[in-house]
């Protein structure tokens, strides 16, 4: 395992697991992104009637589609500066289930929701590879502040997850043999971002 | 040579030559004829082995797919030969495991088509390798520590995640797509090693099973011609004609991939520590097994049930948060389970076979969300560190590792290699799987042997005055003491403690030993012990036979020399209550001591008369014809009293409890007539309690909710029972339940509010604790199409406090939610004016704590309290 790789997820890979990855990769890890969701919902002018994209559509459309609506009010919920940000990071949204050809060591969910249906998919795939992946999932609520809280909380996951591998390679050790030792330490940092893990198979 | 071949066969199908199999090539390259022991080569063996995977995974599409059999081929006896490293990384070790698990179905198939008896020998010893370290701590070894020590069960969790895997790959290929198409015969199972519990469940209904492998969808079959694989799983022994020259062991094979499944399910029951990763792996390709076989549900099924979270031990370096978090993993990835099973059909209430399987796994999958719910509310670390607490006691402790110690001694069986009409399965090197496997030994032996209780009770009678049968059953007293395997069972007495046939009989603790098998249907019974008899393994059959041999030679020796104490005993028998152990003489079974025992009303110890004094006292009837039977039963009856009932302990009545709750819900699905009575009359007292206006729909909520205001309410335990329930019927469908929640907690209010003094402020306990529960509760869940009945929640609520107001601060301050947030107090604020005070000040904290809704909050404060 010379470097990780690590995914983030949530449910519309827009704001959570693209926050995560923004922080993440600005740590030089290897990182992609992905939403769980069977579209892309993003709150609109009323609550009755959201924002809804397929996801591949590039973030740069959704953007010039917000900025067509009301630039004043997607500027004043953060929804604007969110998609300006994630049009630097990568082009569109991506769906997990939808990309098979990815493996990555570390999945990191932003809810329990995305936790369960990433475990889902991947018991879906039947196991065809067998390569062993680790999921975690990080409680974030979808909002700008929370996001930006977890994404350092994700890194900091991260951190420990790579310094570990690293100890564990350098002195023969399995890695998944220090997992919820580290689980719980960050835990302890992190009360109020309630975690969750599983082993998984590609 | 080898890449010689390779390379012509692909020159020969025409086609690219691919990067990514040219960089295996060189990589592979560097191992050959190299000491792979040497630590200096470990960094290409990794090399190597990722190289590989990443050219075989399906998703790579730079190799077609016709072609990768003739690469993997090409270098498997190079994976064997890293497989069958002694000294290696744990690393290595993982991708290799990974990596046979991929190929090793690819190479079966090819064998099956080309009959190469080299490539199937390298296979059996790459299984054979594999297998031999499942459930050890390989590749970590130290032989300086005692690696059957418990801590060790957390020790090398990559290989142990790999292994997992491998051998669900096995299960898969090695299980027929069709069960019908099975090789096996029914007596082929004779031969099973161990009877897992498993296994014996899934015997006792394999009737079922095979309506379940009817109903249940097939998975496509394979086709040997054009193999993809990305459907590995379709290949099985299907595939394989059975005078294979080659793979000629198929009935051995299918039996082995029973016996993995065995070692999988085994170690979801028996492991005692909280291993929680090789659970959940277990768990993750359960449903891969479920989805490729579909045949084996009820056997998984049946056995995780039996898969008690709750009973692993923490482990002694482990932390109660480790431990703590370890469980709430392995609880998700249960409820995960099911809910993948029935999303998907597997777990299917259509199917009346797993109909039981679902009411059942439904229910702990529910209860497990509630659990992970609340622990995620109340907050992850405030838990009472005295109640999770989990440590192993020493006794446990030393019983545990004793008998590991003791199995490891005993020799390590490999899997079956070629054609064998006996397979035989190594037995795990670690005591888990044995421990289970003795348990239910001893179960089957103990059943079969209660079985037959009765029809051989004659038979030993007639043997008591017999010398050669008493020296037979003396020789085989000492062969039992000879045998070693006697420590497989939990009562491995050779002398009975007293002459009852339970004691005689039984091999497992005393407490499971008290079921009577008579009460059973005979049907039932000769299937229970001819399934017995096909599936026990003989050894532990003889030494239970052996064990009850030697307690009936000790009985009996013990008799014949005691004659004249017994007779003696028996003259005497009229002044005082006879012994339990007296009742192995004759005479001390006649109706005088019976009498005695009716007058001191111990209507108990009739019903707990052994067989053989009941049919004793039988024949002693028949014999005593001369006596006046109207004088005795007049004697006896004259002074009979009935008993007086027993008091229910406190667990009887919760257990009661828990079947009115089910019951008293069931009604509201029931469509019973309106027992409408015109009789009101209030005078009669009955009437004053009689429901004068039944009607199911309604009438049960009152039941249960005065049951658990009044009825019960001097017990804490049996009132938060109803309360619960009440809780799980509310959730299970709150969007047409609104009005049941609504019913309950104006009865929690209004008994709360009867009962109350006129000073007295914190009475509403139990409403409050409820009522905020279920807000909290439900607030995570609330959508804003469920806004008609959450205001009507909130506004019918009999009392509501800041405490309920507070609970939809999430709602409020989620962008996605928060009309439905605002919506409800503004309701609130419109038509429950007593409520007013409290959702200003509310409000007044709500936007100085979180700006965001300011513009909100300001609106509602100004428009209702400028």
């Amino acid at each position: 395992m010379d470097t990780l790789k690590f995914c983030t997820v949530c449910a519309s890979n827009n704001n959570r697991s693209m926050e995560a990855h923004k922080v993440l990769s600005e740590a030089g890890y290897n990182v992609e992104s992905y939403g769980t969701g069977s579209a892309v919902r993003l709150p609109g002018l009323s609550i009755d009637k959201p924002n809804v994209y397929s996801f591949g559509t590039p973030y740069n459309d959704i953007y010039n589609d917000l900025l067509s609506q009301s630039q004043t009010r997607y500027t004043s919920n953060g929804l604007l500066q969110m998609l300006d940000r994630n049009r630097k990071i990568k082009k569109a949204p991506q769906r997990w289930q939808e990309e098979h050809s990815r493996t990555f060591d570390i999945v990191f969910t932003c809810e329990e929701r995305c936790f369960d249906a990433v475990c889902d998919d991947l018991r879906t795939r039947n196991g065809i590879e067998g390569s062993i992946v680790h999921i975690f999932n990080v409680e974030i609520r979808d909002d700008n502040e929370n996001a930006k809280t977890g994404g350092q909380a994700i890194r900091e996951l991260a951190d420990m997850l790579t310094a570990h591998s690293q100890e564990s390679e350098s002195q023969n050790k399995p890695f998944s043999d220090g997992i919820p030792t580290i689980l719980a330490k960050w835990q302890e940092a992190h009360p109020n971002l309630p975690c969750l893990y599983a082993p998984g198979y590609y | 040579m080898q890449m010689h071949k390779r390379k012509h066969t692909r020159t020969h199908t025409h086609t690219h030559t691919p990067d990514m199999a040219d960089l295996l090539d060189k990589s592979a390259s560097v191992l050959y004829n190299k000491d792979l022991n040497n630590k200096a080569h470990f960094h290409d063996i990794e090399v190597f082995c990722t190289n590989f995977i990443n050219t075989i995974k399906p998703s790579n599409s730079t190799i077609p797919n016709l072609e990768k059999p003739f690469v993997i081929i090409n270098h498997l006896k190079l994976v064997n030969d890293i497989l069958a490293l002694s000294s290696t990384t744990p690393r290595i070790y993982q991708l290799a495991v990974s990596l046979a698990s991929h190929i090793y179905p690819i190479v079966f198939d090819h064998v099956a088509k080309t009959s190469d008896s080299n490539l199937y020998s390298i296979l059996q010893n790459i299984r054979k390798l594999i297998l031999t370290r499942w459930n050890t701590t390989h590749p970590y070894a130290n032989p300086n520590e005692d690696l059957l020590q418990l801590r060790f069960d957390n020790v090398s969790i990559d290989s142990k995640l790999a292994t997992v895997k491998f051998i669900s790959m096995l299960i898969i290929l090695q299980t027929p797509i069709d069960p019908s198409a099975s090789s096996l015969s029914s007596s082929s199972s004779s031969s099973s090693s161990s009877a897992s519990s498993a296994s014996s469940a899934s015997s006792a209904s394999s009737s079922a099973a095979a309506a379940a492998a009817a109903a249940a969808p097939a998975a496509p079959a394979a086709t040997i011609s054009t193999l993809d694989p990305s459907s590995i799983n379709s290949i099985s022994l299907n595939s394989v004609p059975n005078n294979h020259p080659v793979i000629n062991d198929k009935p051995a094979l299918e039996q082995q991939a029973k016996k993995l499944l065995d070692w999988l399910l085994n170690y979801l029951i028996d492991e005692p520590m909280m291993v929680s990763s090789v659970f959940i792996a277990i768990l993750n390709v359960l449903s891969f097994i479920i989805a490729s076989r579909p045949h084996t549900t009820i056997r998984i099924l049946s056995a995780l049930l039996k898969f008690n979270i709750d009973n692993k031990y923490q482990f002694d370096d482990q932390s109660i948060l480790e431990y703590r978090l370890s469980k709430r993993f392995v609880e998700r990835a249960y409820k995960n389970f099911v809910q993948w099973g029935v999303k998907n059909k597997y777990i299917n209430k259509n199917n009346q076979n797993i109909l039981p399987f679902y009411n059942k796994l439904n229910k702990i999958a529910q209860t497990l969300h509630i659990i992970g719910e609340e622990t995620k509310s109340k907050g992850i670390l405030n838990f009472d560190e005295n109640k999770f607490n989990k440590k192993i006691n020493d006794t446990e402790r030393m019983k545990i590792i004793n008998y590991r110690r003791s199995k490891s001694k005993q020799p390590n069986l490999i899997p079956p290699q070629s054609s064998s009409s006996t397979p035989s399965l190594s037995p795990q090197p670690t005591a888990n799987a044995n421990a289970n496997a003795n348990a239910n030994a001893n179960a089957t032996a103990t059943a079969t042997a209660n079985a037959t209780a009765n029809a051989s009770a004659n038979a030993n009678a007639n043997a008591n005055t017999d010398p050669k049968i008493i020296d037979l059953l003396k020789d085989l007293q000492s062969y039992t003491m000879t045998k070693s395997n006697i420590n497989n069972f939990f009562n491995n007495s050779p002398v009975a403690i007293n002459s009852t046939y339970s004691s005689l009989y039984s091999l497992m603790n005393s407490n499971n030993s008290n079921i009577d098998m008579s009460l059973f249907p005979n049907d039932i019974l000769i299937k229970l012990c001819s399934d017995t008899l096909f599936k026990i393994d003989t050894n532990n059959l003889i030494s239970g036979l052996s064990i009850v041999a030697s307690r009936y030679t000790a009985l009996m020796s013990k008799k014949q020399s005691q004659p004249t104490a017994s007779s003696s005993h028996s003259s005497s028998s009229t002044s005082s209550s006879p012994s339990p152990s007296s009742s192995s003489g004759e005479n001390d079974l006649k109706r005088p001591s019976n009498r005695v025992d009716t007058k001191s009303n111990s209507n108990k110890k009739l019903k707990l008369q052994s067989p053989k004094k009941i049919s004793n006292d039988i024949q002693l009837k028949k014999e005593n014809d001369d006596i006046d039977e109207e004088n005795e039963f007049d004697d006896i009856y004259s002074n009979f009293q009935p008993p007086k009932p027993e008091k229910f302990t406190l667990d009887e009545k919760f257990a009661n409890l828990k079947r009115i709750i089910k019951r008293t819900i069931e009604l509201n699905e029931k469509d019973l007539k309106n027992n409408t009575t015109n009789d009101k009359s209030q005078t009669n007292d009955l009437n004053k309690i009689h429901l004068i206006n039944w009607n199911s729909h309604d009438t049960w909520i009152i039941i249960l909710t005065r049951l658990a205001t009044r009825g019960v309410s001097h017990n804490q335990r049996l009132s938060e029972l109803i309360r619960e329930s009440l809780l799980t019927y509310f959730f299970e469908d709150f969007n047409t339940r609104i009005a049941m929640v609504l019913d309950w907690l104006n009865e929690e209010w209004f008994f709360e509010s009867m009962t109350r003094s006129s000073n007295d402020n914190e009475i509403f306990i139990n409403y409050n604790k409820w009522s905020l529960r279920i807000l909290n509760q439900l607030v995570p869940f609330l959508e804003n199409k469920h806004r008609r009945i959450f205001i009507r929640l909130m506004s019918e609520l009999p009392r509501l406090e800041m405490e309920h107001i507070k609970t939809i601060k999430s709602i409020c301050l989620d962008p996605a939610r928060s009309n439905l947030g605002f919506q409800t107090l503004k309701f609130l604020i419109m038509f429950r004016p007593n409520c007013k005070s409290i959702i200003q000040q509310y409000l007044i904290d709500l936007k100085t704590e979180d700006q965001t809704v300011l513009e909100q909050c300001d609106t509602l404060l100004n428009k209702f309290f400028s």
